[in-house]
Order: structure tokens, then C-alpha cells, then sequence
């Protein structure tokens, strides 16, 4: 992966230890902060560490990771919870399970070193149950540095006590929103709640709770041990440090990548990825899971921080970054990330549980070329609507996909309303296959191909399809060696 | 294992444990075989290809070679992967590792000491 | 106090109010769904899903619900922008989108608080239509019907059931578009802990949760020559049926509740009141027994079906300490099945009786195996809620407010004050207390009747009452949540009563599940109860056992209270219940 260099903070040690061994984490100067912070620093130090690193959440919305921390340590209590949201659950996304799978520790050691400063003894961690090797991995580490004195009570001999244990969620997406993740652990239904209160005044039980995802926490310790100046020298002003992608799609090269805050998406894509699959032509590329957009060709060269992105029509989320080619239907992909969002929703608010239902059947009209000029304006009215009124993140941001799609490949949604045409050929009411008739030498592979039984025509003559009967399935184009066939 | 008590126990576990682990202090005479095994390596066939590591080394009654398990380089693509650490030298990642491949890694990286270039990929991973 | 601007106008409101309240207070009016304070019975519903209310806050990204968000120092509220207007009626219309427009023969029919919300907002068109969630009604109760395709999921029946009542029926169920509001594993009502208070319906603002409607098999009980139809009216009917006539809250219609049942062609009008004051007999001496022979104290009341199954479910270790009287329109049942029947000449498998009352759990309750009736079928036939005479009456054509005040019907239709109290918290206990001041002080030429420390609205109140040398220690709780919190203290050893009157619905059966509806105004149930005191205040005879015919009943028929008859008649038992 020539040209472009990967600054590995968060993903330090994945893929160089044996992340069922903490004493190779310890010999990578694992647990140096922990043992720091307690015996040289005050909790208000680690704060202001944190604080001064600018740090921001890494599992989406990018709130400044320190001042929830001080919120935390500020709010009053006599127990307090640190939590970890390792509830990854963005379609193509896996940067959280890797982390879990390859440097447990990181994890653990940041949250002592959380529950170290806002004065918490007792930590959580929410991990997927579909993730079973990271919560084997996970188990293995608390198991491990408990038994070590890392974790526990007295941890190295200091006053400082913090123990952790594992919370499987079942697999509902909107658990990996905060509120609705206490709300799971509470044993109640995932379901968000009201905020204000914020979590860090009042989140599981309604004690003062410090929640952040994986990869936030995974940059913990190294902020600490090497301060918050060496962090502040990745990244850009806002954005400092690294953010790990998750990069699918119609790219030669998937995989996980960790570039500093403020690399150009082109450099990710052309550079890391190995540009598109196939040679074909690359059509977008979408951040931010089913809660982010599509951002087009003419916008490669933006510089991939949490505003940006924003500014774009959608957002970091957690890191997942998938791919189109000219291939994929816009249109299509933004039923496909609604769909998503419409089955996930926990059905609280209005606008989540029917509005997206309703916006859902806009785009189902248009992909099957029952779309009308007043659809397109509704998705955009409703859309809008939604993200203005949903009661919590996935709500507000589930009509992200449709309404970057719309904005930057109307056309496309265009073509599907007035012409009835899918122009990357993927909708299938939109589609046919004919035979050139000048192409067809009557070879008739086509017809003994169809899964349809729907080509007609004797050997060396010119074949037909019926197009009543044809399914659309496209096998007859793969299958033609004289470019006989065609979309149209 | 007795619990650490202090910051030197602590300090003094992670001396040792230098030699102990799969990280190779400079003057180490081992080598390691590290194998991606995350979800995406294990599902690729990590596992398969580290037991066909480990039967080719007792085959070939090579001795100073341990196998650990490592979590995700980050190249999916290219999984299952195996690298090999040996003080002193860059280490070598190879990528699409089949059995053929692994035992050709035995054979010829591990016993003739060169590796097998065409399955070599070049990573630069910047620890800093 | 903050300092807010609503509309352009300068508002303060207290710390801790919300936006709506703080808007209200302005004369600001913002259409809510959802939100419900029942402040005085801790209903408050603050979930903020319905997202109707939303306003526009300056400096905030998004809409903000005012039911839910805080009123804070310097906020810039806008609740008339364009912006806002659109979006809350999107809302509606995306609620309406997924509502059966059946109104016309929906059971809330112009009593709708989404129909209203549709009026109020002029809705005309519903633009984005798109397949309803279908649903199929759940009957399996004698009580509540629940239509979850009628559900707007405001969530105030969950609240009502899962913190005021703690009973922990509803939850949702499934997710996204699928969500519905119902038992566990989406159980039939039938089998699971609901003890059919009936108070979700009280607050469900759409016609999801209904009552189970009984009048047309008591319609073609009427019209049946063969058979003869009983009606007796509990008390706290009479004091609410007149808002279903639009009369003003509190009004006293005993006089034309009885003309109105005449009218509708039963054969006689009777008043549940008559065994309430027979009840007082039996409970009075079965807590005078319970004291000599050294038997469990305290005695808890057993008139409310919902309280009972309650504890049969909640509280099965204490099965033994509820008193094993009958409620009182049970009573009257099995007394009516046999001495009235006698009395009258009807063969008792002719006879059908029809009570009315404030009440769904008495529905479920007529039901039970343990009151199947001595001589034929059920102590009591068919149970009709305030709501459903209501219809009745209208449906007969009957112009209820134009009718001349009529009395009830002899033997069985005397009643005292004492009775009438049963309709509102404390009610019993006073009963109760009424006639142990005279039977225990027998020396006191000039015993009191008003015992005003037992009356009010708290959750949980407790008094000792002194009569001659003793002191009776009395608790009352309404609302089953209070109940619970009272038994638990009680089955702890931290609470010592000797008598203790529980009611499931906050502020007793003025507030039933049955009643008319509230309209979310707790001040409807305090002036129901104020007018239950004013009908007590204008009897002459105010104890219970100072009832001629309940005394003649005992001479003629039963023998002595708590007696071997009694016994068999008007007492009976419970049995330990599943948890879900």
C-alpha cells in the first residue's frame, strides 16, 4: 500500500501481540498510564489531559471526550459508572471488534484510568453477543489483569479500586445509542431516553455514568503516557489524532485503516484502498454507517474530519466507509440503508417509527418506477422533517442517506421518476435485456442460461426475449460472448 | 499469580516478561510466526494455516520457533496472514497464505533463510 | 424562577418547569398528545414520544419536545414558526397515516384526543399515506379490549400500569413499525397479572384500550319476557353518570339514574348500596371475631375486585389477612338469587341481574368460579360500567336531563350514608368506623358520624380513631401502588394497623376505570368525591347498621352477621395467582 502511511494509535498493538497475553501487553508499556496516573497524577490531571488532547468521541458524534469526563466528575454521587458502548453496529463496519479482538487491554486499562478520574469503582463493558472471540478475548483480560492487581480492588497497591465486567447485548442497533444501552443494561427495553439528563449526571440506575466507544477509549492510554501535546500533533485543530476506517465496498483493498484526522478521502480510497475494483469508475463512497450519506466524485478531496463530513450531508459515525462504483443505484442504496434504520428503530417516537416507514415506501415507489416529481420533493420535505422532530441520534439521523443521495445524484433519482430508467441498471422494475439483432449469431448459450426460460430462437438464428417473462436476472448479458445483449 | 503491588512490580513484570512474550527483545535468537487471528483471519482459514505451521516446523524438527495468535493487521483482503519477527530484522508480512504457501514458508523462509517473495506484502506499520 | 422568552413575550416560570408549562402559564397554548400530569395521583407521563409538542428552541439544532424539555435561563422559544407548525402536524398526519379512520363507529367517537388534535389542526388530506399496522383485537378479558391498531404508542397506559399501579402489564413489544404496546410475549389479557383496574383505560387518549361492551346481551335480557332483569347501580355512579349528559361535574343524579333504568325496561331498579351497607355487617363482625379469637390482623377490605386479584397475584403469602367478605354487589347477588327471589316468587334461574358500576374489574369479577351463584348460574349476570348505561340511556332515546327524579325500588333499594361512601376513598373504613363507635361505646348517647381524618386524597393515609378505652388503628390506600407499598411494610413487620381499607384505582371507585371519562382532569374525581359526601350529608339514616331493611334481611333470612348462612352467602375466598 504504497504512498500513503497509516499512524496506528488506536490499533497500536493489533496485529503485534498476543491479545490473550497481558504480559505482551505489559511489555508494550501496557498499563504504564494506569500506574502513572494513580501514582503521579491527580484525577482533575488525567481531566485536563484529556481535555487539552481533544480527544472526541470516536463513535460518531464526536462530542469532546473530555468534557464528559469532567461533567462526570463533577456530578455528585456515591457510585458512578464508567461504560463501555461496544455495541458495533453499523452494517460493514468492524473497527470496534477489532480492537476487542486484537488489544483488549487497551480497553481496560482506559477505563480504570476514566473510573480513576470522575471516581468511579465499578465499569461495564456492552459488548455484542454476536462478537463471541471479543468477548472471549475480553473475558480473558479482565480474568487476567484481575488477577494481576491491575483490576480489583487496591489496584497496585493504591487506594484506587475499579472492576469490570461484560454486558452481552442482544442485538438491537439503537443499544448502541447511550441511553438506550443503560436502558439494556437496566434489563429494560432498548429504548433511548430524554436528554437532558446527560448521561454523565444521570445514566445507569441514574448515577453519574461516563460512556465512550471502543476506539475512543483505545486512544486513552497513550494520550496519558505521552501527553496530550505528542496527540495534538496528529490530526487537525478540531479533529486531533487518528480515526480508524472500516473500508468496504468496490474497493481492491478492504480492510481497516487508521489515518491521521484530515487525510483527504481520496487518499484512503485511491491511495490505501487501491482504487475500484474492476476498473471500474468510482461513484461515491459512504461514511458514517446507515446514518451517514453518499458524498460523490467531486468531493474526494475533502479533508476527513467531523465537520466536513458533516457539511457534507453526512458524518464520521463510527468509521465505516463503503464504496460504490457506477454499478451501485443511488436510489437503491438509500433504500437499502433505510430499510435498515426502518427495522432498527425501537418504535418510541412518531417520526422514527412511521415516518421512516412512510419514507421508506417513497423510495420503494421510485426504485419500482412508480415515482412522481411530488415523491422526490417529499422525501426531501419528510426527510428533513424527520431529523428535525426524531426523539434520539438514529432517528434523527436515519433519512441521512436518502437526503445526500438526492442532493448530490438528483439525476439519478430523476431518471428513475421521469424516464423510468435505472441507470446503473440495478433496479430491477427498471430494467430489461434485448438482443442485437446484427450482434446474435444464434449460439443460443443465452437461452439455455435462463433461469427463466423466457429466450427464444433456433440455432443460428436470431434469439428473442420475451420480456413479459424475464426476471431481470441478467445472465443471459454475462453469459453472451458477442456483446449480442444489452441493458435497455 | 501473585497480584503486582506497586508501580516497580509493575515495572519490574515488564522486564520480564520481554523475554516471556511474543514480542522479540534485540538479542533474542527466536523467531515468531505470528498469525492474524481475529474474526476475519479466522474466517479466511487462519487457524487451518497455523496448524499446518506448526505440524511443518515438528516435521521438519525446527526448534526455537514459537506460533502465537495476533489479532487484525487490517488488510482483509489479504487474509489469512502470517508474519514472521526475527531480531533484528524488519519484520515479513505474507499475505494470501494457503497451505502450500505456509509450508513454502517453512521450507524456504524459515529453513534457507529467504523469503518467499511472491507472496510478500510490503506494510509499513509506524509504532510510535 | 428563569427567564425565558416564549414568542416574543417575557415569561418566567419556576426551576424545573417544562416549556409547556411555562408556555401555559404565558396563555401559550401547544398542542400535546402524549404528555398527561395527574400530578395528584403521581401519573405523569413525560416520555416525549408522541412529538406533537415541538418547538423551536434558538440555538438548537433540532425541534424540541416542550412536554419533556426544560425551561432554562434565557432559552428563546418559538412555537408558531412555520418550521414548527409543519413539522407537528406532519406528525399527526404520519400518526393518522397509520390509524384506522373508523371514527364513526369507534367507542371514542368525538371523545378522541387524536380526533381532536385532527380538528384542532385542520387536517384535511394525509399526505403520506402507506399500509396501516394490522393487529388482531385482543377480547380474551372480560374487561378491556385492547385494539393495538388504534395505539398511537403515547405510552401513558404503561406508565399508569408499570408506576402508579405496579402492576407491570404493558411494555412495547417487537420494534420499528411493528411496535406495539401490550403484555409480554404479546399474552392474552386473560392470562396475565392485570387486574383489570381498568385505569389505562382511563388515560388511553384513542380507542386502543376500550371497555368490554356488555349492553346488547343486557338489551335482549330486557326484552326477554321470560326472564327478570335486576338493575343495581353502585355509588359511585350516580355522582359521575351525569357528565356523559353533559351536567356539570359533581352533579347528583341518583333520582334520574332510577327513572332511566325503569325506563329502559328493567324489571326492578335496586341500589348496590343496600349490600354495601350489608357488607359493613359482615366485615364489621368478622373483624370483631377475628379480635376475640386471636385471628390475623389487620383485617384489609375486600370490595375491590381489582385490589383482590392484586394480591392474589402480587401478595399470595397473605392470602389469609384480606377480609373473606363478598364485594357488595356480589352480595346483593346471592341475597337477591335467593331471599329476594322468594320473596318475589321468581324462580332464581329467571332472575338476571345487572350491575352497574364505576368498575372493569367487576366485569372480570361476575366471573369468577368462586361467585358462581347458590341456586342459579353467577351471583351476578352481566356487569355494566358508568359509561356503557350511558350509551344505553341514550340509545333507549331516553332525555336523561329532562326526566323527574324517581326512587329506587323496595325490598333492597334502602340505603344509608354510610353506604354511599364506598364510592370514594375512605369510604369504607368510615362505614366501617360509623358503627364500631356505637357498638364499642354503648354508653355515648351522642356517637359521632364524621370521622373527616379518614377522608382526602394522599396515596396513603393513617389514622387512630379512639372509641370508649380503645384506639383503632386504621391505614387507607388507593391506587395499587400505594397498596403495594403499604403490604410490603405489613408482610415486613414495619406496620402495625388493625384495619386497613385498600381501593385499586386512585381515589376509589369516583375515579374507576368504568367512569366517564376524565378528560385528564384530576379535579373531575375530587368533585365526584365532594358530591359522594354531599349524598351521605343528605341521608337521614348514616350507619349502616341502622339500615331497616338489612336488619330485616338478618331477622327474616340470613340470622346472625357472620353467621352459618352469611357464610355461605356472602363470603368468600381467594386462591394463589401466577406472576405474568
Amino acid at each position: 500500500m504504497s504512498g500513503v502511511s497509516q499512524t496506528r494509535i488506536a490499533l497500536r498493538n493489533c496485529g503485534v501481540i498476543d491479545p490473550e497475553s497481558i504480559n505482551d501487553y505489559i511489555a508494550t508499556d501496557g498499563y504504564d498510564a494506569l500506574a502513572k496516573a494513580i501514582f503521579t497524577l491527580t484525577p482533575d490531571d488525567v481531566v485536563d489531559i484529556v481535555k487539552k488532547s481533544g480527544l472526541r468521541g470516536r463513535g460518531g458524534a464526536g462530542f469532546p471526550t473530555g468534557i464528559k469526563w469532567e461533567t462526570a466528575k463533577k456530578s455528585q454521587s456515591d457510585v458512578k459508572y464508567v461504560l463501555c458502548n461496544a455495541d458495533e453496529g453499523d452494517p460493514g463496519a468492524f473497527m470496534d471488534r477489532s480492537v476487542l479482538e486484537g488489544d483488549p487491554h487497551s480497553v481496560l486499562e482506559a477505563m480504570a484510568l476514566c473510573g480513576y478520574a470522575i471516581g468511579a469503582s465499578q465499569g461495564i463493558i456492552y459488548v455484542r453477543a454476536e462478537y463471541p472471540l471479543a468477548v472471549k478475548r475480553l473475558q480473558i483480560a479482565i480474568d487476567q489483569a484481575t488477577d494481576l492487581g491491575l483490576l480489583g480492588e487496591n489496584i497496585l497497591g493504591s487506594s484506587f479500586s475499579f472492576s469490570l465486567r461484560l454486558y452481552f447485548g442482544a442485538g438491537a442497533f439503537v443499544c448502541g445509542e447511550e441511553t438506550s444501552l443503560m436502558n439494556s443494561v437496566q434489563g429494560g427495553r432498548g429504548e433511548p431516553r430524554i436528554k437532558p439528563p446527560f448521561p454523565a449526571v444521570a445514566g445507569l440506575w441514574n448515577k453519574p455514568t461516563n460512556i465512550n466507544n471502543v476506539e475512543t477509549y483505545a486512544n486513552i492510554a497513550p494520550i496519558i503516557r505521552n501527553g496530550w501535546e505528542w496527540f495534538r500533533k496528529f490530526g487537525t485543530e478540531k479533529s486531533p489524532g487518528t480515526k480508524v476506517f472500516a473500508l468496504a465496498g468496490k474497493v481492491n483493498n478492504v480492510g481497516l485503516v487508521e489515518v491521521p484526522m484530515g487525510t483527504p478521502l481520496r487518499s484512503i480510497i485511491e491511495g490505501i484502498g487501491g482504487g475500484i475494483r474492476n476498473g471500474r469508475r468510482y461513484k461515491a463512497v459512504q461514511t458514517g454507517g446507515p446514518s451517514g450519506g453518499c458524498i460523490p466524485a467531486e468531493h474526494l478531496d475533502t479533508p476527513i474530519d467531523y465537520e466536513s463530513l458533516i457539511s457534507l450531508g453526512s458524518m464520521m459515525g463510527s468509521g465505516g466507509m463503503i464504496v460504490m462504483d457506477e454499478d451501485d443505484c443511488m436510489v437503491n442504496i438509500a433504500k437499502f440503508y433505510l430499510t435498515f434504520t426502518a427495522e432498527e428503530s425501537c418504535g418510541k417516537c412518531t417520526p422514527c417509527r412511521i415516518g421512516n416507514k412512510r419514507l421508506l415506501e417513497i423510495l420503494d415507489r421510485i426504485t419500482e418506477g412508480e415515482g412522481t416529481d411530488n415523491d422526490l420533493e417529499e422525501l426531501d420535505i419528510l426527510g428533513n422533517i424527520i431529523k428535525d422532530t426524531a426523539l434520539c441520534g438514529l432517528g434523527q439521523s436515519s433519512p441521512n442517506p436518502a437526503i445526500s443521495t438526492l442532493r448530490f445524484f438528483r439525476d439519478e433519482y430523476t431518471a428513475h421518476v421521469k424516464d423510468k430508467r435505472c441507470p446503473a441498471g440495478s433496479c430491477k422494475k427498471l430494467i430489461g435485456f434485448k438482443i442485437l439483432a446484427d450482434k446474435c449469431t444464434g449460439c443460443t448459450v443465452c437461452a439455455r442460461n435462463c433461469p427463466a426460460n423466457c429466450i427464444s430462437g433456433s440455432i443460428k438464428k436470431v434469439h428473442v426475449i420475451d420480456q413479459e417473462k424475464c426476471i431481470k436476472c441478467g445472465a443471459c448479458l454475462e453469459k453472451c460472448r458477442f456483446k449480442a445483449i444489452v441493458r435497455g | 499469580m501473585p497480584k503486582l503491588a506497586s508501580w516497580d512490580e509493575l515495572k519490574q513484570h515488564r522486564e520480564d516478561s520481554k523475554s516471556r512474550t511474543s514480542l522479540l527483545s534485540p538479542d533474542s535468537n527466536r523467531i515468531v510466526l505470528a498469525v492474524g487471528e481475529a474474526t476475519c483471519g479466522i474466517a479466511a482459514g487462519a487457524k487451518e494455516i497455523a496448524a499446518v505451521l506448526q505440524s511443518e516446523i515438528e516435521n521438519k524438527g525446527l526448534e526455537n520457533i514459537s506460533i502465537i495468535a495476533t489479532g487484525c493487521y487490517g488488510m482483509c483482503y489479504a487474509e489469512p496472514m502470517v508474519e514472521v519477527r526475527e531480531a533484528g530484522k524488519p519484520s515479513v508480512y505474507y499475505g494470501y497464505v494457503t497451505e502450500s504457501v505456509a509450508k513454502s514458508i517453512v521450507a524456504r523462509h524459515l529453513v534457507a533463510g529467504s523469503p518467499v517473495e511472491e507472496n510478500v506484502l510490503h506494510v509499513e506499520v509506524q509504532i510510535p | 424562577m428563569v427567564n425565558l422568552t416564549i414568542n416574543n413575550m417575557k415569561a418566567s416560570a419556576p426551576e424545573g418547569a417544562t416549556i409547556l408549562e411555562a408556555a401555559r402559564d404565558l396563555g401559550v397554548h401547544i398542542p400535546t398528545l402524549c404528555h398527561l400530569n395527574l400530578h395528584d395521583i403521581k401519573m405523569v407521563n413525560r416520555v416525549g414520544t408522541c412529538r406533537v409538542c415541538m418547538v423551536e428552541v434558538e440555538g438548537r439544532r433540532n425541534l424540541l419536545p416542550a412536554c419533556s424539555t426544560l425551561a432554562t435561563e434565557g432559552m428563546v422559544i418559538r412555537t408558531n414558526t412555520s418550521r414548527a407548525i409543519r413539522a407537528r402536524r406532519t406528525i399527526v398526519e404520519l400518526l393518522l397515516s397509520n390509524h384506522p379512520k373508523e371514527c364513526l363507529t369507534c367507542e371514542r367517537n368525538q371523545n378522541c384526543e387524536l380526533q381532536s388534535l385532527a380538528a384542532e389542526m385542520g387536517i384535511r388530506e394525509i399526505k403520506y399515506e402507506g399500509p396501516r399496522l394490522k393487529s388482531k383485537k385482543d377480547t380474551s378479558s372480560y374487561s378491556i379490549v385492547r385494539n393495538s391498531e388504534k395505539c398511537v404508542l403515547c405510552r401513558r397506559c404503561e406508565t399508569m400500569c408499570n408506576e402508579v399501579q405496579t402492576v407491570g402489564v404493558y411494555s412495547a413489544i417487537h420494534r420499528g413499525f411493528e411496535t406495539v404496546i401490550g403484555p409480554a410475549f404479546d399474552l392474552p389479557m386473560i392470562d396475565t397479572a392485570c387486574t383489570f383496574c381498568g385505569q389505562c383505560v382511563s388515560v388511553c387518549p384513542t380507542g386502543a384500550l376500550t371497555e368490554t361492551d356488555d349492553s346488547a346481551d343486557v338489551w335482549a335480557a330486557i326484552s326477554n319476557p321470560d326472564l327478570f332483569v335486576i338493575a343495581q347501580t353502585a355509588p359511585a355512579v350516580r355522582v359521575a353518570l351525569g357528565e356523559s349528559f353533559g351536567m356539570p361535574v359533581g352533579s347528583q343524579v341518583t333520582g334520574k339514574m332510577a327513572a332511566a333504568l325503569r325506563k329502559m325496561g328493567f324489571d326492578r331498579v335496586l341500589d348496590t348500596d343496600f349490600a354495601a351497607d350489608l357488607t359493613i355487617m359482615e366485615e364489621a363482625n368478622e373483624f370483631l371475631h377475628r379480635v376475640t379469637h386471636g385471628g390475623r390482623l389487620p383485617i384489609l377490605t375486600s370490595c375491590c375486585p381489582a385490589w383482590v386479584k392484586f394480591f392474589e397475584h402480587q401478595f399470595p403469602d397473605l392470602l389469609d389477612i384480606p377480609s373473606t367478605c363478598k364485594s357488595p354487589h356480589e352480595m346483593f347477588g346471592a341475597v337477591a338469587k335467593t331471599y329476594l327471589a322468594k320473596k318475589l316468587g321468581i324462580q332464581p334461574e329467571k332472575m338476571v341481574i345487572v350491575s352497574i358500576m364505576p368498575c372493569l374489574a367487576k366485569k372480570f369479577e361476575a366471573k369468577r368460579e368462586e361467585l358462581a351463584g347458590k341456586e342459579a348460574g353467577s351471583d351476578v349476570d352481566y356487569v355494566l360500567s358508568t359509561r356503557e348505561l350511558a350509551r344505553m340511556i341514550r340509545e333507549a332515546g331516553i332525555n336523561f336531563n329532562a326526566l323527574a327524579d324517581e326512587e329506587f325500588d323496595s325490598i333492597m333499594g334502602e340505603s344509608t350514608g354510610a353506604s354511599v361512601i364506598f364510592g370514594t376513598t375512605g369510604g369504607v373504613i368510615e362505614a366501617v368506623v360509623r358503627s364500631a363507635a356505637v357498638w364499642l361505646d354503648k354508653d355515648n348517647p351522642n356517637p359521632p358520624i364524621d370521622f373527616k381524618q379518614l377522608r382526602g386524597i394522599e396515596g396513603i393515609r393513617e389514622a387512630e380513631v379512639k372509641i370508649a378505652d380503645k384506639t383503632l388503628r386504621i391505614a387507607i390506600a388507593h391506587g395499587l401502588g400505594n397498596a403495594r407499598a403499604l403490604l410490603t411494610d405489613i408482610r415486613d413487620g414495619k406496620a402495625h394497623y388493625d384495619a386497613i381499607e385498600i381501593m385499586a384505582c386512585p381515589s376509589g371507585c369516583v375515579g374507576g376505570g368504568g367512569q366517564p371519562y376524565h378528560g385528564n382532569n384530576i379535579e373531575v374525581l375530587k368533585k365526584r368525591a365532594a358530591a359522594i359526601y354531599k349524598e351521605d350529608e343528605e341521608k337521614t339514616i348514616r350507619r349502616s347498621h341502622e339500615n331497616k331493611e338489612v336488619q330485616a334481611i338478618y331477622e327474616d333470612f340470613l340470622g346472625e352477621p357472620y353467621g352459618e348462612i352469611a357464610h355461605e352467602l356472602l363470603h368468600t375466598h381467594y386462591r394463589k395467582r401466577d406472576l405474568l
